[in-house]
């Protein structure tokens, strides 16, 4: 490596082979030649191959602009999918054609030589650096602020309380939690009605092993919004008869082989769709928590830390199932607040 | 001030350039008339002129920039269509199966843009696939930076914008992908909600406000949409500009090589060269984009169907950015404290809050931690080759490694059925292997790193092995052994290698005062750190390159050549 001598922009460095092309250029420091910078028929013939390039991303684009118009309205998935997968295709050509013959330009005609150029010094001169700072320091001292401490504090005071309003102001983005999280609609007496048809779900209605999503109130009742939507969801499922170990204080809360639980996930409140029937365990689809449905749906895999929440039922007069109660937890996911 | 007749800076004047052509009337005149009200002929002088080195791997950036364009683009066509309203409309559109059915505006809205917009799918998938090469083409472009130094002194600010960028980055397309309100994107906005609300104290108080009520809360799409498309993109912009310029003011770093120091940088001119090149470029980015978006379905919402809140689908997968956090959250043990009436849910908080928040603040510190741990402060334009900073390319690929991990337990489900293993025994074994494969990368890649640099050292001093065999006056037969050429060894950046930490202070300095340092325990930290970043036992730099081949080995004195390879284990 020689040394390198510091010049302005634009003069010549102190190399051994470096090599001025055009003064107003950077110094070139290494020359390439290429097979067509010798020999002007193959430079020609690079011209006509980065030519047909720029005329095939002219096809593309014109190509675009007809199966556009081609296709003037989408009917069946069919036509969707073919104009897809024309329009992509013509525009991948139409870019692609630009690219390749833009970069294949710059590699094959352009001059391939390596240039030079010396890094200016990011860091001023010491000199210019304490002129710095003390014209910092100066401009401090003209505005008093080291001496007028009632000034400082009264602005820092000031400052400091304008940063209220802008927070207060985002108050209303929601309204406090409360015990939101807390209550559901399910209470005393709700039916349990199908989640898809809105009738109620009868003793016998499930064959042994099988299960339902029923929700307290039907989908298109004005108080079952989307929020409610979110915590009601409960799955009632039917297991072998005597097969229910009922938890310490739970004696009761299931039916003649059917139990109740919430669909929401304890881990971060996913709804549970997987029943695997011999095992019978509820599988999280989301991060696979697992829940032991005889066993009071405790945790038995997966990161959910609680069992799911148990809904009290029974069979009214009518042979329909009821809750005999609301749920004595939260549903879904652990939060802060929660015992 | 110079007072000037119009058009008189077009005159012609013989150029003080011996060698160069004068330029034409009309091309002075015309630069002359912006020159006159904005001074730009010095800034063009100079910025024209600007060398920028040239390798394939500093094109990973301009990926990640010419995708970011192509989003704006994409998407800026997309909000023309897109409603993000919650209020529910029943389907009418050209998609049958879902005639009929209820829906958000915003789903319902983005079937429009799939169906019965002439063009709106391609945009929509072009909008998608430039997203996932966006954040592709940002972690592959911060791993080059990492593994190759290119966040030292002086480019530490652009480090840690680029910390922003990808933090940022993840959220855009978090928020992105969430937008259609289809099945996939509401779940997962549901597990955000659920991840919100462990956080200990303000969570739910977080939740409440950030969706604006419970789960799902009617004003969080209408929110979602100004974050995505004004709130994000404007910072992501921003960023994005202030890196360029600051990439721009203090030159790219270039690879080691002949004529190539850290106080000079050699390529090509900016203009033309560059300039056409790096446009060529964002055509193709382009080409490619529109191409894989032709010919390769991405998020289907029509098949997903619109969010129910009583439903999700099996498999569920979010976009690979996020799937690390997915995995985390699937292998994390179910730990949760109970105190005095209040849960904190370690089950959710480690693997979603934690575990981000330490990776995203250990990039952002590590250019000064590294500096700390090296003791080296100095200024570096020359990119080290991976295998000449064997400590840090270690660490480097321990961190992918887990990132690794997670993101394969993000899909262990899909895993375990593609290749029929128990579910519960994927993630045992994801469970592991977070904790037994990252040392092991570790170790395995620094035994590499210094395998590739001792063989480098070699074949600088002994030349390459030439397979031409000569028998010796004496009977004996050698190999010939030929130099490589200088600018082959010039590429090793020998000189740029990881050395042997700086000898320590001592305990009792000449004038008997007890050192302070040597015993605190801040010391012994930085010392311990040193230890893996070092090469305790790597070959002192070579003098000079390449001088040593053939000669030695045709006099046949091999043996009495200064030892090379003087490690404790070679």
């Amino acid at each position: 490596m020689s040394d390198h001598v510091p010049t302005e922009s634009g003069g010549s460095l102190d190399l051994p082979d470096a090599d001025v092309g055009s003064p107003v250029r950077p110094p070139i420091i290494e020359r390439v030649i290429r097979p067509q910078d010798a020999d002007p028929k193959r430079a020609d013939r690079a011209e006509r191959w980065i030519a047909l390039m720029f005329l095939a991303s002219a096809a593309g684009t014109v190509a675009f602009v007809v199966f556009y118009l081609a296709i003037p309205s989408l009917h069946t998935i069919g036509q969707v999918h073919a104009s897809n997968v024309l329009l992509g295709c013509s525009l991948a050509v139409s870019l692609g054609g630009l690219g390749a013959g833009m970069i294949a330009w710059v590699r094959w005609l352009m001059p391939a030589h390596e240039s030079v150029q010396e890094r200016h010094e990011l860091a001023a001169s010491d000199d210019d650096l304490e002129t710095a700072a003390q014209v910092i320091m100066a401009g401090l001292e003209e505005t008093g602020l080291a001496r007028r401490s009632l000034l400082k504090r009264s602005l820092g005071l000031a400052m400091g309380l304008f940063a209220l309003p802008a927070v207060l102001l985002l108050r209303d983005l929601g309204p406090l939690p409360r015990k939101s999280l807390d209550t559901t609609l399910w209470k005393k007496g709700s039916l349990l009605l199908n989640a898809e048809t809105g009738e109620p779900v009868k003793l016998g209605d499930l064959e042994i092993g099988s299960f339902t999503t029923v929700l307290p109130l039907k989908v298109d009742d004005p108080l079952m919004n989307e929020e409610e939507l979110s915590k009601a969801p409960v799955l009632l499922i039917r297991l072998e008869p005597g097969l229910n170990k009922p938890a310490p204080g739970r004696e009761g809360w299931d039916f003649e082989g059917h139990v109740a639980y919430s669909k929401i996930c304890t881990h971060v409140g996913c709804p549970i769709g997987l029943y695997q029937k011999q095992s019978h365990k509820l599988l999280c689809p989301c991060h696979q928590s697992t829940f032991d449905v005889p066993r009071a749906c405790k945790v038995v895999f997966g990161p959910a830390a609680r069992a799911l929440p148990q809904l009290p039922i029974s069979v009214n007069s009518n042979g329909e199932f009821v809750a005999t109660a609301g749920f004595d937890q939260p549903v879904g996911p652990s939060f802060f607040e929660r015992s | 001030m110079t007072t000037m007749k119009p058009g008189s800076r077009g005159a012609d004047k013989p150029t003080d350039k011996p060698g160069a052509k004068p330029a034409p009337k009309l091309v002075k005149k015309g630069l002359g008339e912006v020159d006159d009200r904005f001074g730009t002929a010095g800034f063009l002088k100079r910025n024209l002129n600007k060398v920028f080195p040239d390798h394939w791997s500093f094109m990973l950036g301009e990926i990640a920039l010419y995708s970011f364009v192509i989003l704006l683009l994409s998407g800026t066509f997309l909000t023309f269509f897109f409603r993000p309203g919650t209020n529910e409309v029943i389907y009418q559109g050209n998609y049958t199966p879902l005639r009929g059915l209820h829906m958000t505006e915003a789903f319902a809205s983005t079937l429009r843009i799939s169906f019965d917009v002439r063009g709106g799918l391609i945009i929509r998938q072009i909008h998608h696939w430039a997203a996932l090469i966006f954040m592709a083409a940002i972690v592959a472009h911060c791993c080059r930076i990492f593994f190759t130094g290119a966040f030292r002194k002086p480019r530490e600010t652009n480090w840690l914008i680029g910390v922003g960028l990808v933090s940022l980055g993840l959220l855009e397309g978090f928020a992105g992908y969430s937008l259609p309100d289809d099945l996939l994107s509401g779940t997962g906005l549901r597990i955000a909600y659920g991840i919100v609300e462990a956080i200990p104290v303000v969570g739910t108080y977080l939740g409440s406000f950030v969706f604006g009520g419970q789960f799902p809360g009617p004003d969080f799409i209408p929110r979602l949409f100004t974050i995505h498309i004004l709130l994000v993109p404007a910072i992501l912009l921003s960023l994005i500009t202030a890196h360029m310029l600051i990439m721009w003011h203090q030159k790219h770093t270039q690879w080691p090589g002949e004529h190539r120091t850290n106080n000079n940088v050699v390529g090509a001119p900016f203009y033309p060269a560059f300039m056409a090149k790096t446009g060529g470029f964002f055509f193709a980015t382009f080409a490619v984009t529109a191409a894989i978006s032709g010919l390769v379905q991405v998020n289907p919402v029509w098949l997903y169907g619109p969010y129910n809140p009583m439903q999700v689908g099996a498999g569920s997968q979010p976009d690979f950015y996020i799937g690390w956090l997915e995995g985390s959250l699937r292998m994390m043990p179910n730990l949760e404290t109970h105190v005095d009436g209040h849960t904190i849910s370690w089950n959710v908080l480690i693997p979603a809050v934690v575990l981000p928040g330490i990776l995203f603040t250990a990039m952002a510190m590590y250019p000064f931690i590294e500096a700390w741990v090296t003791r080296d402060y100095a200024a570096h334009n020359i990119c080290d080759r991976p295998r000449n900073r064997p400590g840090r390319t270690a660490l480097g690929v321990a961190v992918l490694t887990e990132l690794g991990v997670l993101l394969l337990a993000g899909g262990n489900d899909v895993l375990s059925e593609k290749y029929d293993i128990s579910l519960y025994a994927t993630t045992r074994i994801f469970q592991l292997a977070f904790f037994v494969l990252p040392p092991l990368a570790f170790m395995a890649t620094r035994r590499i790193c210094l395998g590739l640099q001792r063989r480098d050292v070699h074949s600088a001093e002994h030349g390459y092995e030439t397979g031409r065999i000569v028998m010796l006056a004496n009977g004996e037969f050698i190999e010939v052994e030929s130099a490589l050429p200088e600018d082959v060894v010039a590429r090793m950046g020998l000189e740029y290698r990881q050395g042997p930490p700086p000898p320590l202070e001592p305990a009792v300095d000449e004038h008997g005062v007890r050192s302070r340092l040597r015993h605190s325990a801040i010391e012994k930290v930085r010392g311990k750190l040193g230890d893996y970043l070092y090469e305790q036992d790597a070959e002192p730099p070579p003098n000079g390159h390449g001088g040593h081949a053939n000669g030695h080995a045709l006099d046949g004195s091999d043996h009495e050549q200064p030892k090379l390879t003087t490690g404790s284990d070679d």
